[in-house]
């Protein structure tokens, strides 16, 4: 089995591709030398020649890789290929991954912990330029007190509902899984429109309070408007992305197979 | 007869594999062993290159795909089967008649030269 996985590692690992396209590239190819390598052992092969006549039957795998390349849409090829640290990246997002004896708890609090040193310099560099735009207009600090509520409940509420959904990972998961391929994908869909429509509607109505001046009631609805789309804005991502996580656990584990 | 493989086998895969599953459903190593059925033994295909086809035929929308779901308790990678789509199956038929109108013109004209 290790031969088998190292041959198709070797054919995928290279293509230029989405990390959830190139592991249906792995177990799809996995399964098919598995069937190969079992069918030579019914036919009274010893297990290396049934390897090696598997192998052999599966192709060259530069023919191969450059084959299932060709098979990836362009633009997510050149996409693939402007990422040159994509697996850097990749391999370094595991280390958030939750950890053996670690608690759902602790977890949850690494990965707050995580968000917020990410964030953090985006929140300076966008306090930077709202200081500079009061100090361009003469505009007084105490009126955008509005603004700051706005942005305090946003986030805030952003924060506690990843946490949140940090510490349920396992449970969400479960339910995920027996809710059905149909929400997975919606899921997977909401991961992207969900995110940016909250950002653009956040924003825009941020901008709104700050340059219109709403009265506090306008404000808070806006506020409430808003904080409904918080919850999708992280927890779709997060579904998406910890599904990859279970995929990639899952060819991991493998391994101890063979 | 000599055996029939590489490019001269390549450009005329996807055909091959919309005929292979006009037959029913099937997953891509039973699709290899139909066409080496057919083949009478003159088919020397590289049985991964079977995939990519796969998935140029399932990004047309002339194929679909579904994983086969892992009885609880078995571990190992999971099977993903295939079918024509109703567009699958009206590209094999128009593949089908450029086929024989093909081997009809140049066969005429090979025949003719001996």
């Amino acid at each position: 089995m290790r031969q088998l996985k190292a041959q198709v590692e070797r054919v995928v690992h290279p293509v230029r591709a989405s990390v959830g396209r190139k592991m249906k590239m792995r177990e799809e190819l996995l399964g098919h030398l598995t069937t190969s390598y079992e069918e030579g052992l019914a036919n009274g092969l010893k297990e290396e020649e049934a390897i090696r006549r598997a192998l052999e039957r599966f192709g060259e795998p530069a023919v191969l890789r450059a084959e299932l390349q060709a098979s990836v849409p362009v633009v997510e090829g050149i996409l693939y290929f402007a990422i040159p640290f994509h697996s850097r990246i990749t391999e370094a997002g595991r280390t958030l991954w939750k950890g053996d004896d670690e608690s759902a708890l602790r977890h949850a609090w690494r990965l707050c912990g995580s968000v917020l040193a990410a964030c953090l310099p985006y929140l300076l560099g966008a306090y930077a330029l709202l200081f500079g735009y009061l100090a361009a207009t003469g505009t007084a600090r105490s009126s955008l007190s509005e603004c700051w509520r706005f942005v305090t409940a946003f986030h805030g509420a952003s924060l506690v509902c990843f946490f949140l959904y940090i510490v349920f990972l396992d449970e969400v998961q479960q339910a995920l899984q027996t809710a059905g391929s149909s929400l997975h994908r919606a899921a997977r869909i909401g991961a992207w429109c969900v995110p940016a429509i909250a950002m653009v509607l956040g924003s825009g109505m941020g901008v709104w309070i700050i340059v219109g001046k709403p009265s506090p009631h306008v404000t808070w609805q806006l506020l409430v408007a808003v904080s409904v789309l918080v919850p999708g804005m992280l927890v779709c991502p997060a579904i998406a992305l910890t599904a990859d996580r279970k995929r990639r656990e899952e060819w991991e584990s493998l391994i101890l197979d063979g | 007869m000599n055996k029939i493989s590489g490019d001269t086998l390549r450009g005329h895969l996807e055909t091959m594999v919309l005929a292979a599953l006009a037959r029913g459903e099937a997953h891509g190593y039973e699709i290899t062993r139909r066409l080496e059925a057919r083949g009478s033994g003159l088919l020397e295909l590289q049985e991964g290159t079977l995939y990519p086809a796969l998935y140029r035929l399932e990004a047309a929308g002339h194929i679909r795909g579904r994983w086969e779901e892992k009885p609880a308790g078995i571990r190992g990678p999971r099977r993903r089967t295939y079918r024509l789509t109703p567009k699958g199956r009206r590209e094999l038929a128009l593949r089908q008649e450029n086929w024989r109108s093909f081997v009809n013109v140049v066969g005429a004209i090979l025949e003719g030269a001996t």
